[in-house]
């Protein structure tokens, strides 16, 4: 009797054992996810790529680990922004569904707006652009998931450019006015946005006002952008602009536009007025 | 190299990304350096505004002297198609400064035939990529991985970022004499 009872008694220690151990391991992966996720974001802004991209790829896997043993809106919401960051878009799509299924209320909502970007790029690689810049329009009005509304706008404004660049006169003139509202909307109700800015700043490019597009540019790279190629092109048009102003303004203005440049060129820690730290020799 | 052969028999161009990724990680003593090349995206699509009005277009041709020399009819009668159409290739490499399209392309780089680089352009690198997720025995090939960047380290590389990583990478290939074969 004895016997049974330490035999018992050892076996419901060891259940215990095994099951506060599985509650730590389903607490740690939760607790992985977020640390990984938030490491992501942050070299992602440091413009670390490729480690950010194996920060958010961890994110998920601990997120996915989590979500197989107990399912939360948590771990789904978690689970679907990693697979967002990674372009894994009909997947996040399913996460927010799930997350949303599990008492995440703006999980549908998430879900919705990237079944929407989904449809207008499918639409846009099929050469139907005009109805795709429609899907894209409502998203950047009305979608209140962020990571979507930037994507709707880089896809409407590409898309927009391409074709304003082949248009002349008025025409072209009140169609990049239009667009350039529309993004300067966006800009509106989030001005800490860099991306923003640089869109402002490819736009302002076409208009051939190249100060503006210039000044957009600046305030894009102070504010940060979301990919090292975007930070580089964004530098590029810097040096564009600065060229073009070079042509374009008399050389009292010139003078002093260039002590303006020079001040930001250091900041920046540029080697020259046309050589950020990033470009060969 | 040899050993890295064996796993990309002639594509040396894949020597590239590998060693890169395996450098930034090893070099930062992190422990599941292997779990996150497997993770690591080669060649992430970008996300920049490549709608540039011509007149950027052609300040990039003519502010490249290579680009300049090799486009110099189109450049002097600014036939905007022609520009257009290898901007769209050429700006990643020259005006972004990619280094794995550099790597990529190393030999028609080096040869200056920038034409070829503009017709192969989205095949090669399609094909990069579907050859980098066919890579046979994964242990075997991290293993490699750490030799050839322990022989790299051994050559007093000392890694302060990413980019001259690349650049460091990108010297000692070349001193191997490793162009692109694939």
């Amino acid at each position: 009797m004895k016997d049974n009872f330490r035999s018992w008694a050892a076996w419901r220690t060891a259940g215990l054992l095994v099951v506060s151990a599985l509650m730590v391991s389903c607490a740690s992966h939760l607790r992985e996810a977020k640390f990984q996720y938030a490491q992501g974001t942050e070299l992602r802004r440091a413009y670390q790529t490729d480690q950010a991209l194996a920060s958010f790829s961890r994110a998920r896997l601990e997120a996915e680990r989590e979500s197989s043993r107990r399912p939360s809106a948590q771990s789904f919401m978690l689970k679907g922004l990693a697979e967002l960051e990674l372009n894994r878009r009909m997947e996040a799509e399913n996460s927010f569904r799930k997350a949303f299924a599990h008492g995440f209320e703006k999980g549908e909502e998430w879900a919705e707006g990237l079944s929407l970007l989904g449809t207008a790029v499918t639409l846009e690689r099929f050469g139907l652009e005009e109805a795709a810049s429609g899907f894209y329009l409502y998203l950047i009005e009305k979608s209140k998931f962020r990571p979507v509304t930037i994507l709707a706008a880089r896809h409407h404004v590409e898309n927009e450019l391409l074709q304003i660049r082949d248009l002349e006169g008025d025409k072209r003139r009140a169609a990049l006015a239009r667009l350039l509202k529309t993004v300067q909307r966006l800009a509106g109700k989030e001005p800490s946005c860099g991306f923003y800015h640089y869109l402002q700043s490819q736009i302002r490019s076409h208009q051939e006002e190249h100060r503006s597009s210039l000044e957009s540019a600046v305030l894009a790279r102070e504010l940060g952008l979301p990919q090292q190629e975007i930070l580089r092109d964004n530098d590029n048009q810097i040096i564009f602009c600065y060229r073009k102003l070079k042509e374009e303004l008399d050389p009292i203005q010139w003078e002093s536009f260039q002590t303006f440049y020079m001040q930001w060129a250091r900041r920046w820690n540029w080697r020259g007025p046309e050589e950020p730290e990033w470009k060969r020799r | 190299m040899r050993l890295l052969g064996e796993f990309f028999p002639g594509k040396t161009y894949l020597y590239f990304p590998f060693l890169d990724a395996a450098l930034v990680w090893i070099q930062k003593r992190v422990p599941e350096w292997e779990e996150k090349i497997v993770a690591w995206k080669v060649w992430p699509d970008p996300d920049y505004i490549a709608a540039k009005p011509d007149a950027f277009v052609l300040e990039f041709y003519r502010s490249h002297s290579v680009l300049n020399h090799a486009f110099l009819k189109a450049v002097e009668s600014e036939e905007k198609e022609v520009l257009r159409a290898g901007f769209l290739r050429l700006y990643p490499i020259f005006g972004l400064e990619d280094p794995f399209l550099r790597g990529l392309f190393h030999d028609e780089l080096a040869a200056g035939n920038l034409a070829a680089v503009v017709k192969e352009f989205d095949d090669r690198v399609r094909k990069a990529r579907e050859d980098i997720k066919r890579v046979p025995d994964k242990s075997r090939l991290f293993r490699n991985l750490k030799a050839c960047v322990e022989e790299l380290l051994s050559l007093g590389v000392t890694v302060l970022s990413q980019t001259q990583v690349r650049s460091a990478i990108e010297k000692w290939l070349e001193e191997k004499g490793c162009g692109n074969e694939g």
